[in-house]
């Protein structure tokens, strides 16, 4: 069996550099498109601003002293921009997408604020059901509530208890303790490292695109392959049977040829990016682990490089000719992708996509990469050894049935 | 030297593709095996090589059942099957080198029996640059590795030229005459004629034929 697993190993490494150039060429691309798109993008303050548009009466001596205190002394200034508009023109904003939702502040907010009763901000935006905005929508719905909400509610509240007292609500001590107040309401810095915690898994936007996306082109790697490993005709591995190769030796062997050739892919992707990222100064690519750190990034992603090549391997056992496998191959890879959370973040799914993608061997994977990023350890590594098990499981059965089953004449 | 085959039968379900089939081969003869397509020439051929399991019956070789003996029967049998069994990104060395040692590679290359079928002539092409009867010459190639007495060969010269029929039918002569049983199934007139006696499967029983180059009497009876 040494000489058949020696032969698979040549047949798959005479494919290398084909596949290799290609996957090197795509891997790098993606890397500079998200190095660009995410890492460098991210340093512009202007481009992360969620406009919002403000609609009330811009009279308002204490709206423009709420207003100007959350675009000061807020940490959502770095995050939102506010914008005064009327209504008519804060609808056409929303439509033409120039902000992101608008604040209807209702008449007689400021007078019922005086009383310390609060009226309800109207907070009007578009019908994003999967979007990644909404999530940053919703957050930005509880600043702007608590933010302008409490100041106004703290600030009057403050100068009827003065009035109270027979102490000048316009002196300078009350607009001392106005802008102590606000400093101490308007520090909310937790809130929003609590809210990039939980995007997914413990990790940051751009990180979860990056495992999501690595599985996916990892997936894909191996579509140079299908060629070699969809089987017609299955003559050889019949005579194979006859010299005493039995299926499970066959199988084993072409697996495993298989797995050195895309894990010396990998290998070699890593080494790309990783040079470009040196060389370019990380103008390229913002990608420079040391060595050390390069060898346990390879080896952590072993297991996944194991189960998603053994998935692979079953979806071309699984093909009957070569249009099909490349049929079947393309569309389950991109629906695993989409169900685990691979091409938008996870959490953006219905409840019950979630519950899905977290048993299946992409959410797994993703999970996991996940987790070596966020420096978390978790079973998934079980999962994914015995998912790898179960595919090969399921190909020796089919490789059994289809050499050893009906014969054409 | 003879083999014997005693009431192999097979039923895939419900359906009985062999029903007790039965019969002897002396060494030096060839048999063909004949019949309509689907008939279940190819599945007796793989259960005699070893692909497939019979429901019954026994192999025998000079009396031992060889089905009980799976590595003895790998020695004794060669097989070459219907399609094409070689890995078709290498080169026809590469493909020998799955059976051969390298010594008695070279041994056969230089002035064996695989310089004999030719294969010498095209050992660095790629078997899917190769025409169909290379490939098929390879595939014998491949299958007398170890020099086996006995060759199983399902349909050996379907769509081959002239040429490399008759190198193929010189090569079956030699092993004939070397006192190697031959069985063979075929469609093929040129290979009926190397063929020693004959028999039919149809309806899932055998029976012989005897040709006596009466294509006609021969289609009857299918």
């Amino acid at each position: 069996m040494k000489t058949y697993f020696y032969l698979q190993c040549k047949r798959v490494l005479r494919f290398l550099p084909f596949v290799a150039a290609i996957s090197v060429t795509l891997f790098l691309g993606l890397a500079i498109i998200l190095n660009n798109a995410i890492f460098l993008d991210s340093t512009s303050e202007e481009k992360q601003l969620f406009k919002i548009g403000i609609v009330g009466n811009p009279e308002d001596t204490y709206l423009n002293l709420g207003m100007a205190a959350v675009e000061t002394f807020d940490s959502s200034r770095f995050t939102i921009k506010f914008e005064q508009l009327t209504e008519e023109n804060a609808q056409n904003a929303l439509r033409r997408g120039t902000i992101s939702a608008y604040v209807v502040i209702p008449d007689g907010f400021i007078e019922s604020a005086m009383h310390g009763n609060l009226q309800p901000l109207n907070y009007i935006t578009t019908t994003g059901t999967s979007e990644l905005s909404t999530i940053f929508k919703d957050e930005l719905t509880s600043v702007i509530s608590s933010v302008l909400s409490e100041a106004q509610k703290g600030v009057y509240g403050l100068r009827n208890t003065m009035r109270e007292y027979e102490q000048d609500g316009s002196s300078k001590h009350m607009n001392d303790f106005s802008i102590e107040y606000f400093d101490f309401i308007l520090g909310r810095d937790g809130i929003y490292k609590v809210t990039e915690m939980g995007v997914s898994d413990n990790i940051t936007l751009p990180q979860h695109l990056i495992c999501g996306i690595s599985v996916l082109l990892l997936l894909l790697l191996g579509l140079p392959y299908a060629p070699i490993f969809v089987k017609k005709d299955f003559s050889l591995n019949k005579k194979l049977l006859t010299q005493g190769y039995k299926c499970h030796s066959q199988v084993i062997c072409e697996y495993f040829s298989y797995f050195i050739a895309n894990l010396l892919l990998v290998l070699l992707i890593l080494l790309v990016i990783y040079f470009s990222g040196t060389f370019s100064n990380g103008a390229l690519v913002q990608f420079a682990p040391s060595f050390s750190e390069l060898l346990a990034i390879s080896l952590s992603i072993l297991p996944v490089v194991f189960v998603l090549t053994s998935l692979t391997f079953l979806i071309f056992e699984l093909s009957g000719n070569l249009v099909n496998g490349i049929l079947l191959y393309f569309f389950s890879t991109l629906a695993l992708c989409y169900v685990s959370g691979c091409l938008y973040p996870i959490y953006t799914f219905p409840q019950i996509i979630q519950n899905i993608s977290a048993f299946l061997p992409t959410g797994i994977a993703r999970s996991y990469l996940a987790g070596f990023v966020a420096k978390n350890s978790s079973l998934n590594t079980l999962w994914l050894i015995l998912y790898s098990i179960a595919f090969l499981t399921v190909t020796i059965l089919l490789r059994r049935h289809k050499t050893m089953g009906r014969c054409d004449g | 030297m003879n083999i014997e085959i005693k009431k192999v039968s097979k039923t895939y379900g419900k359906k009985s593709v062999l029903r007790d089939i039965s019969f002897r081969a002396q060494g030096g003869r060839c048999v063909g095996i004949l019949g309509g397509n689907g008939c279940g020439k190819s599945t007796l051929l793989s259960i005699l090589a070893g692909v497939q399991r019979c429901d019954s019956g026994e192999f025998l070789y000079d009396g031992k059942n060889l089905f009980d003996y799976p590595m003895q029967r790998s020695e004794l049998i060669g097989y070459v099957p219907q399609g094409t069994p070689l890995i078709e990104e290498l080169n026809a060395y590469d493909n020998l080198l799955l059976w051969y040692d390298k010594n008695s590679l070279k041994k056969e290359l230089d002035q064996g029996v695989l310089a004999m079928l030719g294969i010498d002539k095209f050992l660095k092409t790629q078997v899917s640059k190769m025409s169909g009867g290379m490939k098929k010459r390879l595939s014998i190639g491949c299958a007398i590795a170890k020099r086996p007495p006995v060759l199983l060969l399902d349909e050996p010269m379907a769509a081959l030229d002239l040429s490399c029929k008759q190198t193929i039918i010189e090569y079956l002569s030699r092993h004939k005459e070397r006192g190697g049983i031959l069985l063979l199934a075929t469609h093929d007139v040129l290979e009926l004629e190397l063929c020693d006696e004959c028999y039919i499967i149809k309806n899932g029983t055998i029976s012989p034929f005897l040709y006596e180059g009466d294509i006609e009497k021969l289609v009857k009876r299918l």
